[in-house]
């Protein structure tokens, strides 16, 4: 033990019996450390809001919306395949019918190609999109067969050949695209709250090794004024200038981003998501309406999807409609309030409610006044086909002259299409200037401690070396 | 008259020092306390600066006698005994260096 203890205390004495420089030593230790903690503090902070508007902007937000856009591709599809049945086999509406589906085949095929580029989260992303691939080759083929059907007069084999391809697209393409959609909103909400957790502590422990490792400076900066009568040490307060100005910069670009990501997600990504879902329900339940006057053994289970998909849309509580909630809503707007639409529910409410950028609230408006408008027409519809007037009522449901429902549902969608840009332009601004206030602040955080470091050398080494070169003489 | 045997005394010693040559610690540690007195008068004002009264070649001015101060304190370090009257020799003579802005 006695053995132990006295080299110990022997070095311990050793370190302090020449104060001075071993306090100078300590302060180059103190702020080499100081240095390197706040680069470790800033880089691992910076890669953290970096991970984060990825997650939201760039891996998870494109798959959301490719697995909504495939939704909304292959349920437009449908809808066009009804209404292709509803028409004479070799009609000129049947082929504006045959584009339109084309239109979409194409559209949610690009999506299908998209979302499997961005695959990030393995088998939950892989699985869906297979599966979706394999459902919906199968149910071109289906689409081919019931064409092959009806252009040869079939009208019951065409009919039952459609269900066939209906009951595809709603046990396996659907459900696919909603797995796939589930796995990257999921992954994004869970990134968000951690992040939005995390921001200011992360934020905090940032500025506060910074400020350790500017107090050390100034500290070691004092220290040398009182002991070595020399007022100012040029590498130490360069280096303090440079941490102060760099700790700045990454303050409020990490502020910044935490505001930039705020917008994207909250502002942008959650409207976005509502009116894809908006959109995706509200062409459910066109393709729902068209197959009520297709298939009338069934019209009792499409009415029901019809009612139900239009509630995800807009459900109005009190006997209001879409028309007496615009209203209010525009009231709301011109007296420069916050939307406050009570008894007004589903995707378009939360859009409404979420509206922040200038045009949004305007264009969300003017869908939900269309919506309300083909869901008026639906009405007619109903009550034309349920009175006998079949011919009548096909030809409100599928024509687009202002007096007709799918005019009404075009300028709807005009409208989606519009306050989607919006959120859509407003959320790539907002990960693109996240991302781009991210850039290079780890590789300054780093290029500043370095700087901090050498400095403390430059100012330190040549007052050590004062006592390190005056060694004693041996006496004789 | 008080101001006059001060200086009178720096001079005496000054003229009784020149004599012995700065080879070891004692002697630079002399030529060191003579300035250092000299300042430390001129600090306290029992003296006042005067460059015709030349100390060991320094006249008896503050800055210069630092600087002598200072330079004689770091020799003397170089002939300490032990690390710690090394290092107490650098501190010393950091002390009474002039202030610098640099």
């Amino acid at each position: 033990m006695q053995t132990l203890v006295s080299p110990l205390r022997s070095g311990i004495n050793l370190a302090f019996q020449n104060v001075t420089p071993t306090r100078l030593r300590l302060l180059l230790f103190l702020n080499c450390s100081a240095a390197i903690l706040f680069a470790f503090a800033a880089v691992t902070t910076v890669q953290q809001h970096n991970h984060a508007v990825r997650t939201v902007g760039v891996d998870a937000a494109p798959s959301v919306i490719a697995a909504h856009e495939i939704k909304i591709g292959v349920q437009m599809m449908d809808a066009d395949l009804a209404d292709e049945l509803l028409y004479p086999a070799q009609g000129a509406e049947t082929v504006e019918e045959r584009s339109d589906f084309e239109k979409w085949r194409v559209r949610a095929s690009k999506q299908l190609v998209s979302a499997a580029k961005n695959i990030t989260y393995g088998q939950a992303e892989q699985i869906p999109i297979e599966n979706i691939q394999i459902a919906y080759g199968k149910y071109l083929m289906q689409v081919q067969n019931v064409r092959d059907l009806h252009n040869a007069q079939k009208a019951d084999a065409a009919l039952s050949a459609y269900r066939q391809g209906l009951e595809n697209v709603q046990t396996e393409i659907l459900p696919a695209a909603d797995a796939l959609n589930k796995a990257n909103a999921d992954v994004l909400e869970t990134i968000y709250a951690e992040e939005k957790a995390a921001t200011n502590l992360s934020r905090g422990f940032v500025l506060v090794t910074g400020l350790i490792l500017i107090a050390a400076l100034l500290y070691t900066q004092i220290f040398l004024s009182v002991h070595f009568r020399r007022r100012l040490n040029v590498p130490m307060l360069f280096a303090t200038i440079c941490v102060t100005l760099f700790l700045q910069k990454l303050g409020s670009a990490l502020g910044d981003n935490s505001n930039f990501l705020k917008v994207a997600k909250e502002d942008s990504y959650n409207s976005i998501f509502s009116l894809l879902d908006a959109r995706s329900n509200a062409y459910a339940a066109l393709a729902a309406e068209s197959r009520w006057l297709l298939d009338r053994q069934n019209a009792a289970v499409y009415q029901k999807e019809y009612s139900e998909r239009v509630a995800l849309v807009a459900k109005f509580d009190n006997g209001d409609n879409a028309a007496k909630t615009v209203q209010l809503a525009k009231n709301q707007l011109a007296a420069n309030e916050r939307l406050n639409l009570p008894g007004f529910s589903g995707s378009m409410a939360d859009e409404l409610g979420n509206a922040r950028f200038p045009g949004e609230a305007q264009a969300a408006m003017e869908a939900l006044e269309q919506f309300g408008d083909f869901c008026a027409f639906d009405a007619k519809i109903r009550d034309w086909e349920n009175s006998g007037n079949h011919a009548a009522a096909v030809k409100l449901c599928l024509g687009y002259n202002p007096s007709q429902s799918k005019y009404s549902f075009s300028k709807f969608d005009d409208a989606l299409e519009r306050t989607l840009q919006i959120n859509q332009d407003q959320l790539q601004y907002s990960v693109d200037a996240a991302l781009h206030n991210l850039s290079g602040l780890s590789i300054g955080a780093e290029v500043i401690a370095l700087i901090a470091g050498i400095c403390a050398c430059l100012g330190l080494l040549p007052r050590i070396e004062e006592y390190v070169h005056c060694s004693p003489k041996p006496r004789h | 008259m008080e101001t006059e045997r001060s200086t009178d005394d720096l001079l005496r010693a000054s003229e009784e020092l020149k004599t012995i040559v700065p080879d070891n610690y004692d002697a630079w540690r002399a030529q060191a306390d003579l300035w250092l007195a000299a300042v430390h008068q001129l600090e306290t004002r029992q003296i006042q600066s005067d460059d015709s009264v030349i100390l060991m070649g320094v006249p008896l001015v503050e800055d210069r006698l630092r600087d002598a101060a200072e330079e004689a304190l770091r020799q003397c370090a170089h002939f300490a005994p032990t690390v710690e009257i090394r290092v107490s020799l650098i501190d010393e003579a950091n002390k009474v260096r002039r202030a610098t802005w640099f």
